[in-house]
């Protein structure tokens, strides 16, 4: 069943690929190697996993103010998710996606990281007026 | 958003090309964030400087703000940089690492900013009460507001340049009165002495962990910080784990509220929940290969600790490394040290320099944050107090 979940716009931008999740927050400096898009915090959720080309979904950042870079260097390199989907987003995120251009919402109701399923198709249209993800339940 | 005729006018243009991209991209961050307006700031602590953590991408962001005629309208201070601006030579880097780290200072430098390089600026210009800043650096943005009381969302390296050329930042999030109210309570139940619960670093971890974000309001921890630097090892610790900017910290924190606040969930941790944190973060390693000391930056303070036990003690058995600010330290002393095992580097951090070229695999550190970043760069890292891992040094 197709759901569909306003959000807030927060970098405009329009994206449909697979979703990778994380129910835990995400340091992108330290986090992620900013030359392989490899998540490599040691015991967290995704890593070993790649974000480059997902819709990733994750609560909110943590950690070091230098992961707008990270962001930032993965976009140059083609290596960036395709969008950023958040249940609350901070600067450090706002700033690297604004840079990168890589569309960015958040509002995401947390209790629907459960039910998005990595790999799954999901759709993500970021614009003033309308902000939604359609994922499939 | 509402924006004054002064910030039109940047926005035409009449400022100046990059003011009015800086600015730009101040009211789009600004504006994504909810913000209504903007607020002007009185100084900036810009991070993302070291050449290792922002490569080529951040270079010629930098480098193309200054060929663009940008300045800083603020005072503004940087974060550590990838190595020691005079020893880098002992640091074992290339050519080209060097050459590119030296140009990203110097762009900074020439539009204005000061290179403190430290991630304790707080403890060289402190902000005051009320006081709005744009700084970068989680465990400095902690500080600031958390222990000063100033204003300061955590906002990213690039928004904390942007924001020192603009002078101004989304006025939203922390730098609201009405937003730097507790969001839930936090109750440390720790016995003063455990393993665990000396280790400052790690109860800021685990609480990061546990909060996630938000403002935690924290109780009883005062009883294991007995000093100026376990408190900022703690909230390096509670910057890493979390998203978070201010922590309310009962007997340390001005804005702290006087009565325990209701109506907010509470959590209490004790001791055993701090090992699960520990083994996270910790491993034990037989023979490190140097004790690392330093993250965030020592002050005179705890160096003169060191400088103390190596009079005491005579030359140490392993390597030690100290990071501290370059204000700190009279610089004559510190080759004389190395025939001590002592080696002090300022303007760098063990964090953003490499310390695999300079032949280190395993180190052991005092402090959390440290142990989350080195292991995640795939070091092996054992965390320890300051005094076990001094101790541990001549042994």
């Amino acid at each position: 069943m197709r759901k569909v979940i306003k959000c807030r716009c927060l970098v405009q931008g329009e994206a449909c690929g697979e979703a990778l999740v994380s129910k835990e927050p995400i340091s992108f400096y330290g986090g992620v190697d900013p030359e392989s898009g490899r998540v490599v915090e040691r015991g967290h959720p995704l890593e070993g996993r790649v974000i480059s080309g997902k819709i990733l979904f994750f609560p909110h950042g943590k950690g070091s103010t230098v992961g707008s870079y990270v962001i930032y260097r993965l976009a140059k390199k083609g290596l960036a998710p395709l969008a950023i989907v958040n249940v609350k987003s901070e600067p450090i995120i706002v700033i690297g996606c604004v840079l990168s251009s890589i569309p960015l919402v958040d509002e995401f109701p947390a209790h629907y990281l459960n039910m998005v399923k990595n790999g799954s198709t999901v759709r993500v249209i970021a614009r003033k007026d309308k902000a939604i993800v359609v994922i499939e339940v | 958003m509402y924006l004054t005729a002064e910030e039109e006018k940047i926005l035409k243009g009449d400022k100046g090309l990059v003011k009015q991209k800086a600015l730009e991209v101040v009211v789009k961050v600004g504006e994504a964030l909810g913000a209504e307006k903007l607020v002007k700031v009185t100084n900036a602590h810009v991070s993302g400087i070291s050449y290792k953590n922002i490569g080529d991408a951040g270079l010629e962001l930098i480098e193309e703000l200054l060929l663009k005629g940008g300045t800083f309208s603020v005072p503004t201070s940087l974060n550590p940089a990838g190595m020691d601006l005079k020893l880098w030579n002992l640091m074992n880097l290339s050519e080209a690492y060097v050459e590119k780290q030296f140009k990203i200072i110097n762009c900074l430098r020439s539009m204005g900013a000061k290179p403190l390089l430290t991630c304790i600026p707080y403890l060289i210009n402190p902000p005051n009460l009320g006081e709005q800043v744009a700084w970068g650096e989680s465990n400095a943005i902690l500080y600031a507001n958390s222990i000063l009381g100033a204003r300061t969302n955590r906002e990213g390296g690039p928004l904390a340049l942007f924001e020192a050329i603009a002078g101004r930042a989304p006025y939203v999030d922390l730098r609201v009165d009405e937003c730097r109210r507790p969001t839930v309570h936090v109750v440390c139940r720790f016995c003063k002495r455990s393993r665990f619960s000396r280790l400052s670093g790690l109860i800021g971890f685990h609480i990061g962990s546990i909060v996630g974000s938000g403002i935690p309001y924290i109780s009883g921890v005062h009883k294991c910080i007995d000093n100026d630097y376990n408190l900022r090892l703690f909230l390096a610790g509670l910057g890493t784990a979390g998203g978070i900017g201010l922590g309310l910290i009962e007997r340390f924190s001005p804005e702290a509220p006087k009565e325990v606040p209701k109506g907010i969930e509470k959590l209490e941790i004790s001791d055993e929940e701090l090992k699960d944190s520990y083994e996270r973060l910790s491993t034990d390693i037989e023979r490190p290969d140097a004790i690392t000391l330093g993250c965030p930056h020592l002050s005179k303070l705890e160096f003169r600790k060191v400088i103390e036990t190596i009079r005491s003690r005579g030359k140490a058995r392993r390597r030690i490394i100290a990071f501290l600010p370059r204000t700190m330290i009279d610089s004559s002393l510190v080759t004389n040290l190395r025939r001590y095992n002592l080696e002090v580097y300022n303007d760098t951090c063990m964090v953003v320099c490499d310390l695999k070229a300079m032949g280190i695999e395993s180190v052991i550190v005092d402090s959390a944050k440290a142990a989350y970043y080195l292991s995640s760069q795939g070091y092996e890292v054992q965390l320890m107090s300051f005094n076990d891992a001094l101790r541990c040094a001549f042994e």
